[in-house]
């Protein structure tokens, strides 16, 4: 059956899938670029400048020249660089104050710009103020710049909704939203639980996490409530810590709320786990969040966004490459 | 957990080294990004099952060498993702060609995240050369 409903938005890779290659030292900044090009991962790249780039936010004419070269021979589309807002860099001390926030995003913004980058990716932690205060920046870089939208955040979170308030008084076309899939789960990965299990965490406080994190309620409430509930039932520091992180992961809500900011939307990262036999993602509801940004008339680009590496030495590659395939299966009716 | 950072923060080939100045221990950043030293911890370190004090403990990286207590106020201090750090035990000494139990617990604090402790505890039989 034909559809009047047409997917605009491209594919693409964050080089952050390929942390396990890249950690153990297997394939160099340069090769997974390429990679992505030979394999047909892209054509969006997206890299992350803590990441990929030694002595970031400094980056040299050289390597920049470089880079764009790389990115020209694979026939890449630069899509965002993932910049970080590091407030709570003083162990111990004060957060960054905004002025400090300001000037430590700031060459950050600047190294995007160099390397062609059109959007930075930015975080949360940098508040609305700092924003504010960035803008004169991006505009006259002509970079765009947006927050990701992470768990344990929903859009209805007052840090977001912050956001959208600046958004709406300040109507400019450079500042957006980034969501991450990851807050619209379904489950958490079959194969990180069997990790978890392998490494001793004891079942009653896996079933416990299971039970708050299904449950009804605000979603950092429910971060909170698991890490009280777990101390009152004298579990170990540890093992409440390690599955807490599965809070800040993974949320669920509903995915039909992105409509609700849709035109927004600048980038999107595709989070992802594992695949089940017949190639569909089983954490992630994909069948209906690529039809809802295409009924939403997104037009940007999607990240493919591995996290296996909290769980798993397996290959990133290969897991993006089943993530490409799933994502065209499902986009076939609209093209 | 089967990990990378798990599997690799310790190096069985070649990461426990004897020299002048002390025991030298290889370690990898557990983490998918280069972090500043301030948001690095060394929860505890053991050799051979005995505890080796935290002033016993320097840290090397970039070509700089900081005591533990240092390190909450570097954080302008990079220390990139693919590198490997040192850890030097100044009072202590591995003859090259023993096998020696390493322990080590490092805990980071990613620093756009509040309230994440990322705990990575591995233990190790090494070599020393």
């Amino acid at each position: 059956m034909s559809t009047p409903l047409k997917q605009q938005f491209k594919l693409g890779t964050t080089l952050f899938s390929f942390t396990n290659e890249f950690w153990q030292r297997e394939f160099t900044f340069e090769q997974l670029v390429a990679k992505v090009g030979e394999l047909g991962l892209g054509p969006g790249l997206e890299i992350i400048g803590f990441q990929s780039i030694r002595g970031f936010p400094e980056v040299s004419d050289d390597f920049a020249a470089r880079f764009r070269d790389l990115v020209a021979q694979h026939k890449l589309e630069l899509t965002s660089l993932a910049i970080n807002a590091d407030v709570w860099a003083r162990r111990g001390g004060a957060p960054l104050s905004v002025d400090e926030s300001v000037a430590y995003l700031d060459p950050q913004i600047r190294a995007a710009a160099k390397l062609g980058f059109p959007i930075v990716r930015s975080q949360l932690a940098a508040t609305p103020e700092v924003v504010e205060r960035l803008l004169p920046l991006v505009e006259k870089l002509g970079v765009r710049m947006g927050p990701e939208l992470h768990a344990p955040w929903t859009i209805d979170s007052p840090a977001i909704v912050a956001y959208r308030e600046l958004y709406e008084r300040l109507k400019s076309p450079l500042l957006g939203f980034i969501p991450d899939f990851g807050s619209c789960a379904k489950a958490w990965p079959a194969p990180y639980l069997r990790q978890l299990r392998e490494a001793g965490i004891p079942g009653e406080l896996l079933d416990l996490a299971m039970e708050i994190w299904n449950g009804e309620g605000d979603t950092q409430w429910k971060r909170d409530e698991f890490t009280r509930r777990a101390a009152a039932g004298k579990f170990e520091p540890a093992s409440i810590s390690r599955l807490g992180v599965l809070f800040s992961m993974l949320i669920k809500q509903d995915p039909r709320v992105w409509l609700r900011i849709m035109p927004q939307i600048i980038h999107v990262h595709c989070k992802f786990y594992d695949f089940d036999a017949e190639g569909n993602e089983t954490t992630v509801p994909y069948d209906k969040l690529f039809p809802i940004f295409v009924e939403g008339g997104y037009k940007g680009y999607m990240s493919s966004e591995w996290e296996g590496h909290m769980y798993s030495r397996g290959s990133g590659i290969e897991a993006v490459q089943k993530h490409h395939a799933l994502a065209k299966r499902i986009l076939a009716p609209y093209n | 957990m089967d990990t990378c950072f798990n599997a690799l923060l310790l190096d069985e080939a070649g990461g426990l080294r004897d020299s002048p100045q002390g025991a030298e221990i290889d370690v990898r950043l557990p983490w998918y990004r280069s972090l500043p030293v301030s948001v690095v911890e060394v929860g505890s370190l053991k050799v051979d099952d005995r505890d080796v004090a935290p002033g016993d403990i320097r840290f090397e990286v970039n070509g700089k060498s900081f005591g533990l207590q240092e390190l909450p106020a570097l954080s302008g201090e990079f220390w990139f993702v693919l590198d490997s750090a040192v850890l030097r035990l100044s009072g202590t000494r591995v003859a090259p060609g023993t096998d020696h139990d390493v322990e080590l617990q490092l805990n980071l604090y990613p620093p756009y995240v509040p309230h994440l402790k990322w705990v990575t505890k591995v233990r190790k039989t090494l070599r020393a050369r």
